[in-house]
This record gives C-alpha cells, structure tokens and sequence, in this order.
C-alpha cells in the first residue's frame, strides 16, 4: 500500500513481470486492488494485493466490512520520499496499520522509502532520521516505536534504479519462505562437501534470493563476522548485498537473450583465476549459484580418493537421506594428476562432477514441501 | 599497432556523447548533460591497438582563414581514419558544406585516409525512413563532391547512442584500422569451421567492441547477447573478487585484467555462448547452436582446447606485428 504514484505497481512489474526500469513509466494509475496470484516455490502460492492509493479507494479498502486485507501476512507500505504530505501521509499510514492489527495480527511490516534516489547524497541520512520521528510521533497510538524496536516493522531506502529494489524484496520474501533453516542446512552440507565459498537459492522467476549460506568471512575483511555467530548464516551484511547485485545483472541479461530466438536463460559456468562460479536450476521455482575457491579439487574435503571412486553423490548421502543416487560418477574416474596438468580438461570435470551435486540436490529440493507448516 | 582516429562534425552532432558511451561506458540517458566540447580532446583506447582518439569541437571552422592553418595540418597529419558525425534531425545543409570541406581537406593533405559518416541520432526516425534519410544525405555528398571534382569512397552509417548500432559501427570502424586483420580472421574462422562455431567476436572486456569476427553473417541481437554475457562474466566474477584491506584502486584494477575468466552459460532450447578473457584485454565470445558437442565433458574440452590455441596464436600473430610493421599478413 501506499499513496497513489508513489511507485507500488512499477515496483511489482519489476519484481514479478520483469519489466525494466525505464519500461514502468508506461504504467498506468491502479484502481482498487489488483490481486495476482505467483506460484513462488514448489507448491506455496503468493498472492500479492496491489491496492491503489487514491484517497478515496484506500478508504474503501480500509472499511471495516471489507475483507481483503484479511489474514496478510505482510505489508509492504510504500512512501514517495520526494513527495510527502505531511502530516496527512503519516496518518493513512497509522490508519492502515490500524486496521490490520485487527483483521491479521501476525502482520509483518516493511517500510519502504522509495525513490530515495531523488534525495541529494548529503540530505539522506537526515531525510532518514526526519521521516522516522515523524513516523514515530504520529505513530504513538500504534507503539509504532516498540514496533520499531522490535523487528516487526523492517524499514529500507529504496529505488527502482539500482538494486535496493531487490534487497528489500528479498528481505518480504525471506519473510514469507518457510522451512528456511532446512535449506539452510542443507545448503551447509553442499558447502561442507565442495568446500564452496557461498551458496545462494534464488527464486527463478523473480529472481530474488531466498537462502544464502556464506563461508566467505575468513578472507573478507569487509564482511562484519562477530565470533559469536560463526555458524555462517549470513545476516544483512555482504552477502546480501552481493545476491542483490547478481539478481539484477541475470534479471538484465535474462532479459536481452530473450530478445534472440526466444532464448531462456538456463544455466551459468565461470572458471577464473579466484572462483567458480556456477549457476543452475534447481527445481522449476529455484535456481542455485554455487562459488567456490579455483582451487577446490586440492583442499576440498572430498579428497583425490573420493573423486577417483566417484562417490560424491554418496558423500550427501551419508549425511542425508537423499533417496536416489547419481549415474553421472561414472566416467569420473579419471587420474587426479592428469587433471591438474591440463587445465581445460580439469574445467570440464570439474563442471560433471558439481553437476552431479546439484543433481542430488536437486532431488532433495524437489520434495521440500513448503505448502503444510 | 597504433592508429589515429580523429571525430569531427558540428556542434551538438554528438560527438562527446559517442566517445562517453562507447569508451567510458556511460549511460546513453546521462550524456544529454553533457558540456560543449571547447578544444580538441585526445585520449588513448589501449586494447589490441593502442588508438588515439582526437575529438575536435564543432564550432569552430577549422578551414577559415582566421583559424589557424598550421594547426589543422597538424592534427591532420598522422591521421588513419576520420569519423564524421551528422545530426540527422538537424538541417544538414550546413554540415554537408562542412563535410565537404573536410573531405577535400583530407583528399588534398592525406589521400590514404578512411572516412566514414555516422547518420547519427537515425533513432528519431520510423524504421521505414531510416534507408531514405541515409540515402539522402549519400547521393548529396557525392554528388557535391562530383561537382567540385573529387572521387573518394565514403562509407555511410546509421547510429543511435541509444541501441547496440553506435557499438557494432564503431567496431566496424575501428576493425578496420587493425593492421594484422586478415590474419586474424584467417584463424577465427578456422576456430570457428573446427569447434562447430555459429558465430565468434574477439571483442574488448571494457568496451564490448569487437575487432575481428568470423565471416558469417552478423546479427546485431546476437552481437548485443554476447556483449552482455561480458558483462554479466565480470560483474558476477568482480563480486568475488578476493580483497586485502590496503588494496589501492589501481590494484583492484590489475587483479581484474589477470583474472582470465573462461564463462559460458546455456539458453534454452539449444543454445550456448562461451567466452574466454585473453591476453591484452581482450576476450573470446563465440555463439553455438549445437548443444551435443558442448553437453559432454569431451565438447567442452575441445573448445576449451581450441580457444586456448587460438589464444596462442592470437600473441604470436600480435608478436609478429609489432616486430615487423611492413609484414602485416605474415
């Protein structure tokens, strides 16, 4: 929700219908509340409100004999930094918040500051601040302070022409995804056995990151790690920043290869000099990236025995009850010294044998059931 | 391997802009703010040849008495090639006046030179006018240049800042500045006959613009996927790059050069492009249609193979050039 031309409908275009930045302005107003349906992962459905934002209209929606706001599990409430009407904005927003205490209470909130690109470099932190005690003032009746203090109401400065677009969606989603910690071990699992740097899933429709699970703070300096996390979940540090910069470099270039032959992006191979990089569906909803050090066959746990008996697919096994194995093992192998000496050759074994683990993984995700709790 | 490349045309032709978005990569959208260019401007574009590019201002005649003789003899004098830019949208009489001056200029002073005219900003016109506008403006220069006694071949090119044809032009252009071309060609096209090859550009990391390409015809949505699958190649990869509290700009930037990425990603239904860096910043993107023979380790091995005695031919052939400049095609 938010005020009209506040930017709710160009935000859901990018997100979900793969427009381009410059593409949105050719939207038009919304009237009333435009509810699509996305299927998300595997079998959860996600069905997203776009509520117009014209006074009247937001009345209406917010009448006490209408339902459909009911059961929400979040709100995404949009403001137009470069154009806010006080104190009448602040209002609609205690009045919206209102009403969804009553009508579904677990209700997430995430605030977006949007267009914040229109806000001078220097003004931003204190255009931040003002709006926040603004919000906080007029927002007293609702406690929206404590809400703020707590983690129930999540803010992010936004803008359709980079990619904090994606960081606060991916942020709503991460929200909505159940049964995270599942992938999450899971995830750590894969790393533990490549040795991987950083493991992300990705929706493969929208694109947006749902899981990550980093290994990279030993060598960043810039990475906040705080010894009494080292579990390796990734908080809202680097990594997320870094899978926000990758959904939107695939999202343009899904985008330009569709223009020839109708090409449909599928899967993405990188060998340089410091990591290697694949990125490959995993379901028909998800997509994998994978990043590992270039030097994985020679410090991974999985050492030159394993490789030689090809049992990388047995390795998950053992830790997991991952029902099918994989065939591909079988031309694996081949002489570990011979694959160091020839570079091309070690590239394209390399390539069959990840190919083999996200095959298991594969298998492992399918069956994630995210519609039951 | 240098070559010396001069842009000239009148002012707000759009020249700056040109030089922005192909060498500096800047938004098509910003460059609408840019400056005035006030005088002449040099830079460097260092890939497989070092370039010099000279753009000179608009507004100023360069062949009025007032303006100094010596000068323009002086810029003109080392030149490869001249790009002459027109702003199609605008009256273009007095650009044709200016246009032929240069040409006689040219013919008089330094008759091996290159000239090409961009039919710039062509993105304002409907598709069905575009070949009537170029057309136009093509019988008038000749036949003007006919008049006042001169015969020189001139090519002719559409362009817009605003889509791949400002990219694939300048390529064009800049192609054909290369000295050692015909041999690299040569080898291309054998890469390409012998790893099942559609289509294969040696292009610039930086720039995306191609020098050589193989003989097939080209495809301008084809040119514009492999160029942002260069994109996408370094990006992704830069956002991994290891890092050391005290690195300097300018070291961040070398370690980039020395990566040496080798990428290559699939496009449903049977699509792929591969691309591997090489030497001098320069990198390899090659289109194939056949997915068999990539789909297998051994596929992907050959072409790994192949590409990289491409790479080694390319150094001896650049090896070879810079020796002898007079034996250009070995």
């Amino acid at each position: 929700m938010g005020r009209s031309g506040s930017g709710k409908t160009s935000m859901r275009s990018m997100i979900f219908n793969n427009y381009s930045a410059n593409e949105t302005s050719r939207l038009g107003a919304t009237l009333y509340v435009e509810r699509t349906e996305v299927r998300f992962l595997n079998n959860l459905n996600l069905s997203i409100l776009d509520c117009a934002g014209q006074d009247n209209l937001m009345k209406n929606i917010l009448m006490p004999g209408n339902n459909q706001l009911a059961l929400c599990q979040v709100l995404i409430y949009v403001f137009d930094v470069s154009n806010i009407e006080e104190p009448k904005d602040y209002i609609t927003f205690v009045d919206v918040i209102k009403r969804l205490n009553q009508t579904s209470p677990s209700c997430k909130f995430f605030i977006l500051f949007h267009k914040w690109d229109l806000v001078m470099e220097h003004e931003k932190e204190t255009a931040k601040s003002n709006i926040i005690s603004a919000l906080i003032k007029s927002g007293e009746e609702i406690k929206f302070h404590e809400l703020y203090l707590n983690g129930t109401v999540k803010i992010f400065t936004t803008t359709i022409w980079n990619e904090t677009l994606y960081l606060a969606w991916s942020r709503v989603v991460e929200e909505l995804v159940p049964k995270a910690n599942i992938m999450k071990n899971y995830l750590k699992k894969i790393s533990r056995v490549l040795n991987a740097k950083e493991l992300i899933i990705f929706e493969r429709k929208s694109f947006l990151s749902i899981v990550s699970y980093s290994n990279m703070f030993d060598q960043d300096n810039f990475y906040n790690f705080n010894s009494d996390r080292n579990d390796g979940y990734s908080h809202y540090g680097v990594t997320a920043d870094r899978s926000q910069k990758i959904s939107s470099i695939i999202k343009t270039f899904r985008k330009s290869a569709s223009y020839y032959n109708g090409g449909k992006f599928q899967k993405l191979t990188l060998h340089s000099r410091s990591s290697i990089i694949y990125l490959d569906e995993l379901t028909d909803t998800m997509a994998i990236m994978l990043v590992l050090p270039n030097a994985m066959l020679n410090e991974s746990p999985i050492n030159q025995q394993n490789i030689n008996n090809g049992n990388s697919g047995n390795y998950l096994q053992n830790n997991q009850n991952v029902s099918s194995s994989t065939n591909a093992n079988e031309n694996n192998s081949m002489n570990y010294n011979y694959l160091n000496s020839n570079t091309s050759v070690k590239n394209s074994f390399e390539d069959s044998f990840i190919g083999s683990v996200i095959k298991t993984a594969r298998d492992y995700f399918q069956n994630i059931d995210f519609g039951s709790n | 391997m240098n070559a010396h490349l001069i842009l000239m045309g009148l002012k707000r032709s759009g020249k700056s802009s040109i030089v922005q978005t192909v060498f500096h990569g800047a938004e098509p959208q910003n460059t609408i703010l840019l400056d005035t260019t006030s005088k002449p401007t040099t830079f460097v574009f260092r890939s497989l040849i070092d370039l010099q590019i000279t753009e000179l201002p608009g507004q100023v005649d360069y062949f009025q008495d007032t303006w100094d003789d010596q000068d323009i003899n002086s810029i003109m004098k080392d030149v490869d090639c001249v790009v002459y830019v027109i702003d199609c949208l605008d009256e273009y009489k007095a650009t044709i006046n200016n246009l032929l001056n240069v040409v006689s200029f040219a013919l008089d002073n330094c008759p091996h030179v290159k000239i090409h005219v961009l039919v710039h900003k062509i993105d304002g016109f409907s598709e069905d006018f575009k070949p009537d506008i170029m057309r136009e403006i093509e019988n008038q220069v000749s036949y003007l240049l006919c008049e006042i006694g001169h015969e020189k071949h001139i090519d002719y090119h559409g362009t817009s800042i605003y889509n791949q044809s400002i990219f694939e032009v300048m390529s064009e252009i800049i192609s054909n500045l290369v000295p050692c071309l015909p041999s690299l060609e040569n080898i291309l096209n054998h890469l390409v006959q012998h790893s099942k090859i559609e289509k294969a550009f040696l292009c610039d990391v930086k720039t995306k613009l191609y020098f050589v390409t193989d003989s097939s015809p080209s495809d301008s949505t084809l040119y514009e996927v492999c160029s942002q699958f260069i994109d996408l190649s370094v990006d992704i990869n830069s956002l991994y790059l290891p890092t050391h509290p005290d690195d300097t700009d300018s070291e961040i930037q070398s370690r980039k050069k020395q990566q040496k990425i080798t990428s290559h990603c699939t496009l449903l239904p049977d699509m792929k492009i591969y691309l591997k860096q090489m030497i001098k910043s320069l990198c390899l993107v090659v289109y194939i249609k056949d997915d068999q023979l990539c789909d297998s380790i051994n596929g992907q091995a050959i072409l790994n193979y192949n590409a990289k005695i491409f790479e080694e031919g390319l150094a001896k052939i650049i090896d070879c050039t810079n020796k002898d400049p007079t034996d250009y095609n070995l």
